[in-house]
């Protein structure tokens, strides 16, 4: 391909996506220090009881939260132990199978069962840039048009590296001309913050496209592992009122032994099969807290029905997560990540200016001959 | 600001071949894949060869600022 064509690929495919890039470069900003933010905003926290207090039973559990919102089925319960020990969060709606955003959450205290709050989810600063940055307000299409905006980057930067070979031919590396004119200087700046962001950027806009196939990862994992482990299940009638959660999560506990339940989704929900509770555990180190293990368990009789490793697919899912969101390093690691957003910012506004302000080709032999040569005639 | 590049400075004499113009990015971009993958590894250590690495872009973004 000459070096023309590959000006034509970074300059269209850049063009497509550089608003939507620039709205999930802003609106990620803020969301990458989303648990700090939640914290200085003041989130209710169980209160302290002494060390070794015993866990109320969930079944006891259960049976608050449908007291407390009476006509509302249970979807699911999942614990943050380290971010909010001994809450346990229960997320509730009209029916099972209500669209998934239609959902009530109650913080119920893990040791006297007494709901603590009922906090309102969908409102909020924090609430309109997650959803601007997920799906644009749009649901599944918009999450997908965002993925396919998040590939055309990793087109606009693989031809950009290409791009910078001509370019710096002749000169030498982090070569900043800040004194002839202003376009010289963001295309010297463009250059430097883009090839010195490459890998990071490449994987952060690759991870967040594997992220908003989250769905179609999880329809698939229903008709191929879950399907396959609850065949003997297949076809008896739904379960309609599960019971036995707690001998439940105690017979999955010894099914993983070694992990943390950290989520159980009831049966007949997007994450369970019709008959089963799901109960999914996470290991202890940065990468198996991220790699959920799931173990099903009859909702009528309590006993376990199978565990096993999640599909390669889930897995690239599960690891995408991290290395999109940035939050498995500590707060170094998340201010990095804000830095290097600011930097892919910078990228994106540079480049919509170099484009706005294109010099005609003619003065642009006489601004820059070699550049110039180098665009027309490569090799 | 003796030690700032000068228009001149900044331009090479021959045309540089590849290897040249993408060894630093090269190295920079190695360090990265490690800077991403080893937090996911480990704590501790694991999470400071991490900062580091992924440190090393923005140090060299700074660096060239400060000479331009």
């Amino acid at each position: 391909m000459s070096t023309r064509a590959w000006a034509w690929v970074h300059k269209w495919s850049s063009l497509v996506c550089t608003a939507f890039m620039l709205l999930l470069c802003l609106t990620g900003l803020p969301l990458i220090f989303h648990e700090e933010i939640e914290h200085l905003t003041g989130v209710t926290e169980a209160p302290p009881m002494p060390e070794g207090t015993p866990n109320a039973s969930l079944d006891r559990i259960a049976q608050v939260a449908l007291a407390h919102r009476p006509g509302d089925v249970i979807r699911y319960m999942f614990w943050e132990q380290d971010e909010h020990p001994d809450l346990t969060m229960v997320s509730m709606s009209s029916r099972i199978d209500a669209p998934p955003e239609e959902f009530h959450t109650l913080l119920i205290d893990s040791r006297t069962a007494k709901v603590l709050d009922e906090p309102k989810l969908d409102e909020g600063f924090m609430y309109v840039m997650l959803k601007l940055h997920v799906d644009m307000f749009a649901g599944l299409p918009g999450m997908l048009f965002l993925g396919f905006m998040g590939l055309l980057m990793v087109v606009a930067i693989v031809s950009g590296v290409v791009l910078y070979y001509p370019f710096m031919r002749r000169l030498k590396f982090g070569a900043l001309r800040t004194r002839r004119s202003t376009r010289l200087k963001w295309l010297d700046w463009h250059n430097l913050l883009g090839i010195v962001t490459v890998v990071w950027l490449s994987v952060v806009g690759l991870t967040g496209t594997i992220n908003t196939l989250n769905r179609i990862v999880l329809a698939l994992w229903q008709m191929d592992q879950m399907a396959e482990m609850t065949a003997p299940y297949k076809d008896l009638p739904p379960v309609t009122r599960p019971a036995h959660l707690q001998a439940s999560i105690e017979a999955a506990r010894a099914a993983v032994p070694g992990m943390e339940v950290s989520l159980v989704a009831y049966p007949g929900t997007m994450f369970s099969s019709p008959h089963h509770y799901t109960f999914f555990a996470k290991g202890n180190t940065p990468v198996t807290s991220r790699l959920l293990k799931p173990a099903l368990v009859d909702a009528e009789t309590g006993k376990l029905t199978d565990s096993r490793e999640m599909p390669w697919y889930v897995k690239t899912l599960f690891l995408s997560q991290p290395l999109h969101f940035g939050d498995y390093g500590g707060l170094p690691l998340k201010i990095l990540w804000a830095l290097l957003d600011v930097a892919a910012i910078v990228i994106l506004g540079s480049g919509l200016y170099l484009w706005l302000r294109k010099p005609k080709a003619a003065a642009a032999a006489v601004q820059d001959p070699e550049l110039a040569a180098s665009l027309e005639a490569p090799r | 600001m003796t030690n700032r590049r000068t228009e001149r400075d900044v331009r090479t004499d021959e045309v540089q071949p590849g290897m040249a113009i993408f060894r630093v990015p090269l190295l920079l971009g190695v360090a990265s894949c490690v800077g991403l993958v080893s937090a996911l590894v480990g704590d501790g250590v694991f999470d400071a060869l991490s900062w580091l690495m992924l440190a090393a872009p923005l140090a060299v973004v700074a660096w060239a600022w400060r000479v331009r």
